[in-house]
């Protein structure tokens, strides 16, 4: 497995893209190097809101390993729905600072873990059908409107003796 | 005194006017009946052999308005116009003795399919003065002659040569006794054929000798006086004019003069001779008129005047056996064996002969111009071909007729020869004649005896002629030529066989007979004897309108649309204002014209209308409908914009094509980012519930 947009084609490029994988990799780098120092220090300060956070977003973290497709479409949507399922657990969690117990915060319930992961399922989800629903609703319109200029095509071709379109 | 009665009755048994035989001597319908001039009935059963007229059979006639029994009717036995033409000239004056023409007409001749020109004349009461190439028993006296010939026929000439007409008949076989008694005689009739077409060589002047027959044209009052004189000769001899090897005697006739080849041997008095001397003058100029046979017949003495030859060559130019000794001589040769003389001609022996042995200069310079006079190179010899014949021929006897494969034409017998050769469907002939026009052969060289003014007015009425003969449009060409020079001549279109349009105002009821019925012909209603025929006499700012009638018809069109133009002009011009099978005959024709809208449901609309229209029989309506200006403006401005949406909507439907093609992709890229609004709007709505909501 590769880091996304960085696969053995990125060997190929030119120095200018190269130069924006190099980038890349510095930006994940330094995100990675954040998130486990934030990381540390909120499993030391708000060890709850940790394990909401760090737990929560996990499928967030698998899409963006295996989303290479251009524009990382996969991962946003997964990012913002698991996001989405994460947020309203925070403030609870953060009521539970590392001396409270685990059990009684957010993240000792059993709901709060299907719903963070049912949200990142479903943006999942939105990311397998929606383009399948666009795919029918466009080809009803096209073809809505490849039957309507054929139409006027042939009635013009009747009316003026032009060529007529193919049947 | 011989008695010619007597004669006549030996000479041609079936002529006797008393005795006229029962049965027809050749088939001919028996049944059946024509009538002419809406009063005299033709009775096809009833011949009278005896009064036939070489191109024409008698019958009987019976008057409907029962005046008079003492008629008979003459019918071609061919499809000719004859000189029909001038038919009403002659009926204008009292012609004396000559047979009275009544009226003529077209009528339907049982057993024929073309309608044939018929006339009717007073019948006479004698019979034939002398039959054709027949002999008389008893010769006539000089006496007989003068009283029962020469005066009639003077007092007859007199009227007709005094009304500007000639008769170019005068011939005994033409000429009838009044009775059946000792008595005066009568002209006959110069109706049922062309002037000049059934006059022996002999009877005819030099120049019109030369002519083939339909072309001898109208001659002038001293060819009458010249065939009175051969009649007079023939009379006196008793016998006919030899026929044989006519080449030959009319060589001799230019050799030695006509008086003493046709009248030298002849034993008569010095008087008589002082008369035929005088109306034998080959020069017309020369020749008695009627004023001096008057004066001759008051036993006035008129004086001969010398004979005026022109010069004869010291040695002979012979072509192909034929002695010539004069330049008309040689022109006459030449127009029957120019093939057999090229080479004679283009090694100057012609030129030389004229120099040297006729010693006329000015005609060998010009000659000499034309054909060269041999002393060339072989390479820039002048290649002698059929229309330098002509020309030449032209040049050496600028008074004769003009010649051409084998067919020669007086300058005024052009409309007779070509009415011949078209109502008989002589094509070659025609063809010869439009060659003639096309290339002004007539006007290459006029005679000398021609005034300025009268010499122009013959160039200019060929040079027009010219341009009809080399036009290549419908309407030009020999038909107009016909008609133009014809202008009494019926329309001669295979269209109107059977119908008799000689006046523009008969041409569209004839045309609505004809495509009366079920079907309409087949063919357009307008061919080029109907084109030529309109052209020659429907007024030229008419024809000018109708043209721009057409003008801005698609091209496609413009035929059928300019038959109409013409059509509709003329139904405004002469009527009659309802001819409903022509315009549907028209109408069916239109095609083109509908199919010049590009507009299907226009062209539908228009064929409706059409239909609408021709059952109200007005043409210009039927124009006005398919050749809408307006209409087709919009058409066209209509057709420009179908196009145009037409090509749109093809580069319209390519492109969705092509983007039915990618759906799939595009469908995931959108379809992706759609997905991230809808989880984007999740994440606002979950943020918005966090913080109203508090803490789960």
């Amino acid at each position: 497995m590769s880091i996304a947009g960085m696969g053995p084609r990125a060997q190929a490029l030119s120095s200018e893209q190269r130069k924006r994988v190099r980038n890349f990799r510095l930006r994940v780098l330094a995100v990675a190097a954040g998130l486990t120092i934030g990381g540390i220090a909120m499993a030391i300060l708000a060890l709850p809101a940790f394990i909401v956070i760090y737990g929560g977003m996990l499928p967030t973290m698998v899409a963006f390993l295996v989303d290479d497709q251009p524009g990382r479409y996969l991962f946003r949507t997964v990012g913002v729905t698991n996001a989405a399922g994460v947020i309203p657990y925070l403030p609870g969690s953060f009521q539970y600072l590392s001396n409270a117990g685990v059990v009684v915060s957010p993240a000792g319930s059993i709901d709060t873990w299907l719903s963070i992961y049912g949200a990142a399922i479903g943006g999942w989800f939105l990311v397998i059908v929606v383009p399948l629903l666009w795919q029918l609703g466009f080809e009803m319109v096209l073809q809505y409107r490849m039957r309507r200029y054929e139409e006027a095509r042939g009635a013009l071709a009747q009316e003026w003796d032009l060529e007529e379109p193919d049947s | 005194m011989p008695q010619p009665e007597n004669a006549l009755d030996r000479s041609n048994p079936e002529a006797p006017p008393q005795n006229p035989p029962e049965t027809p001597s050749e088939p001919m319908p028996s049944s059946g009946s024509g009538v002419v001039g809406g009063r005299y009935e033709i009775d096809f059963s009833d011949r009278l052999n005896y009064l036939d007229s070489p191109q024409a059979q008698a019958f009987a006639v019976r008057d409907l308005e029962g005046v008079s029994r003492h008629r008979f009717a003459l019918v071609l036995t061919r499809n000719s116009y004859g000189r029909f033409a001038r038919r009403s000239e002659f009926g204008a004056i009292d012609a004396g003795a000559m047979l009275q023409p009544l009226a003529h007409g077209t009528i339907t001749v049982p057993g024929v399919a073309h309608q044939r020109m018929a006339l009717v004349l007073e019948r006479p009461a004698g019979g034939r003065v002398m039959m054709r190439e027949g002999k008389l028993a008893e010769r006539f006296d000089e006496r007989a002659i003068i009283d029962r010939v020469l005066v009639p026929m003077e007092d007859s000439l007199r009227a007709l040569h005094r009304a500007g007409l000639t008769h170019r008949a005068v011939r005994p076989d033409n000429m009838f006794f009044r009775d059946q008694a000792e008595g005066p005689a009568r002209l006959g009739e110069c109706f049922t054929a062309p002037p000049g077409f059934d006059q022996p060589d002999a009877f005819e002047p030099l120049e019109s000798a030369m002519a083939s027959l339909g072309g001898r044209g109208e001659g002038t009052p001293a060819s009458d006086m010249f065939a009175l004189g051969v009649t007079i000769v023939t009379l006196l001899r008793g016998r006919w004019p030899a026929t044989l090897h006519q080449p030959q005697r009319i060589l001799r006739r230019i050799d030695r003069g006509s008086y003493r080849e046709l009248a030298g041997r002849l034993s008569c008095s010095s008087a008589m001779q002082e008369l035929l001397a005088g109306l034998l003058y080959d020069d017309p100029e020369s020749r008695w008129n009627v004023d001096q046979l008057r004066a001759w017949l008051n036993n006035k003495t008129i004086g001969r005047r010398p004979f005026q030859h022109s010069k004869s060559a010291i040695r002979p130019f012979k072509i192909e056996g034929l002695s010539c000794g004069s330049p008309r001589a040689v022109a006459f040769a030449l127009s029957r064996h120019g093939n057999a003389a090229r080479s004679y001609l283009a090694d100057g022996h012609l030129t030389r002969w004229l120099e040297r042995s006729l010693g006329n200069i000015h005609l060998a310079d010009a000659v000499g111009a034309m054909i060269g006079d041999g002393s060339e190179d072989e390479a820039a010899r002048v290649k002698i071909d059929d229309k330098t014949i002509a020309r030449l021929c032209r040049i050496l006897d600028p008074e004769g007729p003009v010649y051409f494969h084998g067919v020669a034409v007086m300058l005024d017998g052009f409309g007779y020869a070509i009415a011949e050769a078209i109502l008989s469907g002589d094509g070659a002939t025609e063809k010869i004649l439009e060659s003639m026009l096309a290339n002004a052969f007539p006007i290459e060289r006029l005679g000398p005896e021609l005034s300025r003014a009268r010499r122009q007015q013959i160039e200019a009425q060929f040079r027009n002629y010219q341009g009809f003969a080399r036009g290549t449009a419908m309407g030009t060409g020999i038909e107009r030529c016909l008609y133009e020079m014809n202008p009494g001549i019926q329309c001669q279109s295979p269209l109107l066989k059977g119908q008799s349009v000689s006046v523009l105002d008969d041409l569209l009821p004839a045309l609505n007979r004809i495509a009366s019925g079920g079907e309409v012909p087949g063919e357009r209603p307008r061919d080029a004897h109907i084109t030529a025929f309109i052209a020659t006499h429907m007024p030229v700012p008419e024809q000018q309108r109708a043209a721009n009638d057409v003008s801005r018809a698609s091209p496609g069109s413009q035929d059928c649309i300019l038959d109409l133009a013409y059509f509709a002009r003329l139904q405004r011009l002469s009527g009659p204002a309802r001819l409903r099978n022509l315009a549907r005959w028209l109408g069916t024709n239109l095609q083109p014209a509908i199919q010049g809208f590009y507009s299907r449901s226009r062209r539908e609309r228009l064929a409706a209308e059409i239909a609408e229209i021709t059952s109200s029989g007005n043409l210009s309506n039927l124009l006005n409908l398919v050749n809408d200006r307006r209409e087709l403006a919009v058409d066209r401005e209509e057709y420009a914009h179908a196009v145009a949406s037409h090509n749109h909507n093809a580069e319209m439907a390519v492109h969705f094509q092509t983007l039915f093609a990618t759906r799939r992709n595009l469908a995931q890229a959108k379809g992706r980012r759609a997905a991230y609004v809808v989880g984007c709007i999740m994440l606002l709505v979950s943020c918005v519930a966090a913080v109203g909501g508090g803490s789960l």
